[in-house]
């Protein structure tokens, strides 16, 4: 269904602007994305939301990170050099298969691999508050 | 032909001499003859005779013939004028005589014949000079029935002499040119007259023959060549029959061919096109053939170069041209053509028609699909590095805007500076997406896409007091790129809400159907997003697809609508609308339709 579909993508339910954007408070997530100033901007806006947020800037560095702790999410780039968003998410995945793993991409649209591998993927060109609803939607389904 | 009047013997095995005489036989001889000299030499001496015993004569012939006879009677020493004073010899005009015993169809009246002739027969008997004189009569108004193509009369009439014959004694003659037998289908009347006789008299090319060892010699020679002919004939026949057969069967081929074939006269009149051109073109024979071939084609220079090419004895291969069919459409073609000279005179030309529209079609849509896959792969870049920074600059705004360590002054520029990004981030999605880096379509379920995008607007609409009504009643599955059909109905959607600020109903309807305007009523969906908001006046309504056109001032990027119809026509789709006033403002409606058959995407 999803292959057929892949616009219905349940990250579209994360849209509705209704979700709060602020974190519950020790919600961790681990970010990750090669671009140094990308990566840092973000975790601020995370914080600014309330989530408690460890970077990694690279997939083989967020792979070490999710093996040594436990995280509620994880928010990965999707075009990393060498190890990309769904490479690193299947390793995530072979190491906490229940995590909600949210790509992030700066295409206007992600190859059909991407889909079954991540929870939800969302655009770069969304803007912050898109980013946050989805995040607090994507967390809330979980719990 | 001096040897024609020597006589012969009527008991000689051999055919009689052409003056042979059967007046005491009361035969009924019948001669042919290849020169009117020869009949006349048999008919003087037959006539002549008779004149001479004291028997009496009827003569029913031509005015020359008679002309002819009376003066060979003359050169022989018998005064006709005696004959004709006594009553012993009869003289009539054939054709006169025919008419009278003849109906309106021509056809001989037994009644009349017997009351004529009989009569012509009684009164000559009457005048003859003694008991023991005969009565002998010469007709051709047989031979005038079948010279005006009518055998079947000419056997009747010979049929009526014989049975007046019975009744009344008398001799008589008839002659016919041989000339009037010369073609194949004349052998079965001429068989029916020769039974009607009870003599028959060759022409002269035989009669003429005096000895036995020559007539031996000629019978051979007309045997052989008898058969000669026969076999000819038949071998003929059979060449003939082939030679149809095979011209048929090439016609058939020719009529048949996928390709289209067509001759030209020197006029530039088509001649004739088969049954493939006629239906390539869609017109009948009728509106094609003697037409002038330049009206059918659509660059008049295009032509004319082709029939220069033509006039320089050119052999013309794969010509490309464009036709112009009687529905109005235009077939690209290739044509192959040659002219058929007979030394210096042009006499036809014979013009291969090949159909390559939909080749030309493909080709160009593989290079339209070519462009934009590498379009796509561009956008795919140029996205990825704008909205990467993009995003960055984006989120430290928005962390300014509220920032603490900020005064009010610094964090309203900041808020302003968040407003002006997401501007930008706005023309870049749109711009981009327009050109996708997916390689094929996949089938898009229009109603998923369309309730995501309301799910998306929802709290857009609660917050400005906008009822939302759904009518949906198909799956709407459309071969397409999901980002594109996202894109139209996240600009319609979102244009529709924002017409509304102070309320009011947005409808959205989902149907499945034949779009009526397209030509041959081709299926599909159609979305149709309307709002009772400010409504679009009358004079932006032809603008309102032309990009960087809005009327929304810093909200707006007057891209959507441009985009919108961009993708819907790359689906071989339309878009339309209309906003009329109503009770309560305006009623807007945009109506996007996509065919659902899958030749209609273009595939990039």
């Amino acid at each position: 269904m999803r292959r057929v579909f892949p616009l219905h993508n349940s990250r579209t339910s994360a849209a509705v602007g209704t979700e709060t954007s602020q974190g519950a408070k020790g919600v961790s997530i681990l970010c990750i994305d090669d671009e140094k100033s990308g990566v840092e901007v973000r975790k601020r806006l995370l914080e600014s939301a309330g989530y408690r947020v460890t970077t990694a800037r690279s997939g083989q560095e967020g792979v070490q990170q999710l093996r040594s702790e436990p995280f509620d999410l994880v928010l990965l780039d999707y075009w990393m050099p060498s190890f990309n968003g769904v490479a690193t998410a299947r390793e995530l995945r072979s190491i906490d298969p229940a995590v909600p793993i949210m790509i992030l991409s700066g295409l206007s649209q992600l190859p059909d691999e991407t889909i079954g591998v991540v929870d939800r993927w969302i655009l770069k060109d969304e803007g912050p508050e898109y980013l946050l609803a989805a995040i607090s939607s994507l967390l809330k389904s979980r719990h | 032909m001096s040897t024609a009047n020597t006589p012969i013997s009527n008991s000689t095995v051999f055919a009689p001499s052409s003056n042979c005489s059967e007046r005491k036989s009361h035969g009924h001889v019948v001669q042919f003859y290849s020169e009117d000299e020869a009949l006349i030499n048999g008919l003087s001496s037959f006539i002549g005779t008779a004149l001479n015993a004291g028997d009496a004569a009827i003569v029913i012939a031509t005015k020359a013939h008679r002309d002819a006879l009376i003066q060979s009677l003359s050169v022989h020493g018998i005064d006709q004028s005696k004959g004709l004073k006594q009553g012993r010899l009869i003289m009539l005009d054939a054709q006169e005589t025919l008419s009278k015993i003849t109906d309106d169809d021509s056809w001989p009246d037994a009644v009349r014949f017997t009351e004529i002739v009989g009569g012509l027969v009684d009164r000559a008997r009457a005048a003859r000079e003694g008991v023991n004189s005969s009565v002998v009569a010469f007709g051709e108004m047989v031979s005038l029935l079948w010279a005006e193509g009518k055998s079947d009369a000419a056997i009747h009439l010979e049929q009526l002499w014989n049975e007046l014959a019975k009744r009344r004694s008398f001799s008589l003659r008839c002659a016919y040119p041989i000339t009037g037998f010369g073609r194949g289908e004349h052998s079965e009347p001429f068989l029916k007259i020769c039974a009607e006789h009870s003599n028959i008299i060759p022409s002269e090319s035989y009669t003429a023959l005096n000895t036995e060892p020559e007539r031996l010699r000629n019978i051979s020679i007309l045997q052989q060549k008898a058969l000669a002919l026969d076999t000819e004939t038949a071998e003929r026949r059979e060449v003939q029959r082939s030679l149809q057969r095979r011209e048929s069967e090439l016609a058939d081929i020719l009529e048949n061919a996928i390709e289209g074939v067509q001759q030209v006269g020197p006029d530039q009149t088509v001649l004739w096109a088969n049954k493939a051109l006629l239906s390539l073109l869609g017109y009948s024979a009728h509106e094609y053939m003697g037409h002038s071939l330049s009206e059918f084609h659509v660059r008049q220079d295009v032509f004319e170069a082709f029939w220069a090419k033509l006039m320089r004895r050119e052999d013309i291969y794969d010509f490309p041209a464009e036709l112009l069919c009687k529905d109005g459409s235009i077939k690209q073609v290739v044509i192959h053509s040659n002219g058929l000279w007979e030394s210096d005179r042009f006499i036809h030309t014979r013009r291969f028609v090949r159909d390559v529209t939909e080749h030309k079609r493909l080709e160009e849509s593989l290079l339209t699909a070519e462009k934009q896959a590498a379009m796509g792969r561009v956008a795919a870049i140029i996205a990825h590095e704008i909205n990467n920074p993009l995003e960055i600059v984006t989120n430290v705004f928005y962390l300014l805007r509220e920032h603490p360590s900020l005064d009010e002054d610094a964090r309203e520029l900041a808020r302003v500076a968040n407003d002006e990004i997401a501007r930008v981030r706005h023309i870049a999605k749109q711009t981009l997406a327009f050109c996708r880096d997916s390689a094929s379509p996949v089938l898009v379920s229009l109603r998923l896409v369309l309730d995501a995008v309301l799910e998306a607007f929802r709290h857009q609409a609660q917050k400005s007091g906008i009822v939302v009504v759904r009518r949906i009643s198909t799956d709407g599955l459309v071969l397409a790129f999901p980002v594109e059909v996202r894109q139209i109905l996240i600009n319609l959607v979102a244009n529709a809400i924002q017409a509304m600020p102070s309320g009011g109903t947005l409808r959205v309807s989902l149907r499945q159907v034949a779009e009526r305007m397209i030509p041959g009523k081709r299926p599909g969906i159609r979305a149709t997003i309307t709002d009772t908001g400010v409504g679009i006046p009358v004079e932006h309504r032809d603008k309102i697809f032309q990009p960087f056109f809005s009327t929304k001032e810093e909200k707006g990027t007057g891209l959507g609508l441009w985009v919108s119809q961009g993708i819907v026509q790359k689906f071989g789709g339309t878009i339309r609308f209309r906003s009329k006033k109503s009770r309560n403002g305006f009623v807007t409606s945009f109506a996007v339709f996509i065919p659902t058959d899958a030749t209609s995407v273009s595939v990039a």
